[in-house]
């Protein structure tokens, strides 16, 4: 194995010939999100640091809006992740810039309620909500985020805000993270205009120009060390993200952090056998949640064309505060309506599926996301499977499925208020409803795993951080991995609950706040 | 979409191997538009598999979307599109595969006799049709992997969504980005940090040389 000496830029795994060692002060895993927040903090601060991405460094030239290429090229297991039992479809980013690259752009700063939630129940005591007021100040206003235009607006968000409105229901513009949006509505392929702040075009060549290394196609396989952590065991992969066995790249350096996300963080430390021994050992991929969702599609009289303009840029969150131990609180957002997204979500084969495509101009989208991981919920949890690949194994108690049936209720109520002709629930065993009736029909023994469409764009937890080691895989005083000093956790598996709002933002703050206060 | 972890289907294809062994391999005629793909086009399954998976495909694709693009093609690139999967993976995908062929694996009274790659396509669909309701959620999850899997991909070429009145991406082309600010980092050489960089980029740029010249 060669030494090679660190030096900064970029560096991609599948031009690598042959097996190397580096040096640095922070190696971290997973230019999503968490870790390109960290990898900026530190490297501004002088340190080496080397970020290390499984994912493919794609830049806009790449993002041609098309989906055959773009969920393969840019999501966990080409766009086909789901949870063990296949009910859920999972949709992760994995590419440089994590989710950022491919999420929906929709900001909210974490819900004083949730937090309130980590101290009282989760052990939380160290973080409050005054410790995320200067980050999300200097987030905010690197990454462009303010509140939509009117003219960001498209049918399909106006629809869930009519319906809303109508209803008497809180419904109000979101703010995103961009910055002269062209309204191609691409956001989930990937910017091709770099209008989203993404991590790919804020905090990573932010964190490239001073000291950073980035390595993408670069798989990590497992921290090795006694005490502490001595180095990251990787293994370089080739251009489509097959692994190139005889090519290893171990790294070592004075700090390591995992940001590889919720799902493939939990994973690595279950892969590597120092974290065996650790306190919070026995919590890795414990309490994992999704924000699951169900979708409702409305049949509207004209034309909506959901596959235009921004993603989301309208929320209703008039029935968060609605949870119970009977079931979740749950929020209501937009979803695009593309063609191959649309495919996999609409029920049916064969013709019934088709006529339900011919509409697809008319047909607006929208979902109830699920507040998983209150009242006594336990989430899902994460096993490695025997290759050491996550599995999500994600349970869908009657608790959630109480929650599922509230959603698709309020979303027939809200659709037919904004004048819906007819709308799909999703279910495999039914078509187009004309009323509310044959959905108020809808009992829970309906919501039966793989009979009806559910998915998640918001993976967080795995390992939870709080005060208290005996509950918790990291200390939420610097997001040190309980017993292991020279390893933290920044990204959103550090979440103890779901968090009732979309996770970036949040994130990006915990990442400053954390990356800030170390070394 | 992929179907994570086909659980449970090994002990169901054995007992429809079991099944299948007792029937004389000649005595039933096989789904016949699939002699297109021979195994070296495959990336993913075997051609017996891709065999069951055409046969799959041309039931859930309705008649224009058939006429418009054959299933053994789609097949293909189902195929290929399985490929980002990890090993695991994509032989659970096989063996919901081989359930789906086997009359004893396939959980249904209907066609014992028959393989699924030599029913009609009506019979097919009724096939697939008792999956979708079946009590055990592994039937449930294997029509719903097929199902996903088949449709975003026929769906996710823009040519083929245009009838729907999709009208496809703004930009024939990725446009030049309006914000190039200060990103776009090209990635460098590992040789210029004295590492070896890889054969295939050798190949690549030996093989651009004589064209630059000319």
């Amino acid at each position: 194995m060669k030494t090679i000496s660190f030096q900064k830029g970029s560096f991609e795994g599948q031009n690598l010939g042959e097996s190397i060692e580096l040096s640095c002060d922070v190696c971290i895993v997973g230019s999503g999100p968490g870790g390109a927040t960290a990898a900026k903090i530190f490297s501004e601060k002088g340190l080496s640091v080397i970020l290390v991405e499984a994912g493919p460094y794609h830049q806009a030239e790449r993002f041609r809006m098309h989906e055959h290429e773009g969920y393969s090229a840019l999501y966990q297991d080409g766009g086909q992740r789901t949870s063990a039992d296949g009910a859920i479809q999972i949709y992760q980013g994995a590419c440089v810039g994590g989710g950022s690259t491919v999420n929906w752009t929709t900001c909210f700063r974490l819900p004083e309620a949730t937090l309130n939630d980590w101290h009282e129940n989760h052990g939380c005591k160290s973080l409050h909500q005054s410790d995320l007021e200067e980050p999300y100040t200097k987030v905010e206003e690197r990454l462009g985020i303010q509140t939509t235009p009117e003219s960001g607006v498209n049918a399909n968000n106006a629809i869930l805000r009519e319906g809303a409105h109508t209803l008497g229901w809180e419904a109000a513009r979101t703010k995103r993270n961009v910055r002269g949006c062209a309204q191609t509505s691409f956001c989930g392929l990937g910017c091709p205009v770099d209008a989203k702040q993404s991590m790919l075009v804020t905090h990573i060549p932010d964190a490239l120009e001073h000291n950073t290394m980035l390595l993408s196609r670069v798989y990590a396989k497992a921290f090795s060390g006694s005490s502490r952590v001595e180095k990251l065991e990787c293994i370089a992969l080739d251009a489509s993200g097959k692994p190139k066995n005889d090519i290893d790249v171990h790294i070592k350096a004075k700090n390591f952090i995992a940001s590889a996300g919720a799902i493939n963080t939990p994973a690595l430390l279950l892969r590597s056998s120092i974290l065996k021994n650790c306190r919070g050992a026995r919590h890795i991929g414990r309490r994992t949640f999704l924000h699951p969702v169900v979708l409702s599609a409305a049949l509207m009289r004209t034309r909506v064309e959901g596959f235009r303009g921004a993603p989301q840029s309208i929320a209703s969150h008039a029935h968060i505060t609605h949870g119970s131990e009977e079931s979740p609180a749950f929020f209501l957002e937009a979803a695009p309506v593309h063609p191959a997204l649309a495919a996999s979500a609409l029920p049916g084969i064969d013709l019934n599926h088709r006529r339900a495509m011919e509409r697809l101009p008319y047909i607006a989208g929208h979902i109830a996301l699920m507040a998983d991981g209150f009242y006594g919920d336990e989430g899902g949890h994460i096993t490695l499977d025997s290759s050491g690949r996550p599995k999500l194994h994600y349970p869908m108690s009657s608790w959630l499925r109480h929650g599922f049936l509230k959603g698709h209720k309020a979303l027939a109520q809200l659709q037919f208020a904004a004048g819906a002709r007819a709308l799909l629930s999703t279910h495999t065993n039914m078509g187009w409803q004309r009323d509310a009736l044959r959905i108020n029909a809808l009992e829970v023994e309906d919501y039966r795993p793989n009979s009806f469409f559910c998915a998640s764009a918001h993976q967080m937890g795995g390992c939870a951080f709080g005060s208290d080691p005996a509950r918790s895989v990291v200390n939420d005083e610097d997001a040190r991995v309980y017993g292991i000093d020279n390893l933290q956790v920044i990204d959103g598996s550090l979440f103890p609950t779901s968090l009732g709002v979309n996770p970036q933002l949040s994130i990006y703050a915990l990442a400053t706040h954390y990356a800030s206060r170390t070394l | 979409m992929k179907r994570r972890g086909f659980i449970r289907w090994g002990s169901i294809s054995a007992v429809g191997l079991f099944g299948f062994s007792a029937l004389k391999k000649n005595l039933f005629s096989r789904y016949t538009q699939t002699d297109i793909a021979t195994q070296d086009q495959l990336e993913s399954l075997s051609h017996g598999s891709f065999v069951v998976l055409s046969a799959a495909v041309d039931a859930i694709l309705a008649p224009s979307m058939r006429a418009a693009f054959p299933a053994h093609r789609l097949a293909l690139e189902i195929d290929k599109a399985l490929s980002n999967n990890s090993p695991a993976n994509i032989a659970d995908f096989s063996k919901a595969l081989w359930a789906l062929e086997f009359p004893l694996s396939r959980g249904s009274t209907q066609k014992v006799l028959f393989r699924f790659s030599s029913l009609s396509r009506s019979e097919r669909r009724e096939v697939l049709d008792g999956w979708r309701l079946h009590s055990l959620t592994t039937y449930r999850q294997a029509y719903e992997g097929l199902r996903k899997l088949t449709l975003a991909t026929y769906y996710a070429r823009s040519e083929r969504s245009q009838i729907l009145g999709y009208s496809g991406p703004a930009f024939v082309k990725a446009p030049a980005p309006l914000h190039k600010g200060n990103y776009a980092q090209q990635s460098k050489s590992w040789s210029a940090i004295g590492a070896k960089p890889s054969k295939a980029l050798i190949n690549a740029m030996q093989t651009q040389r004589p064209k630059a010249q000319q």
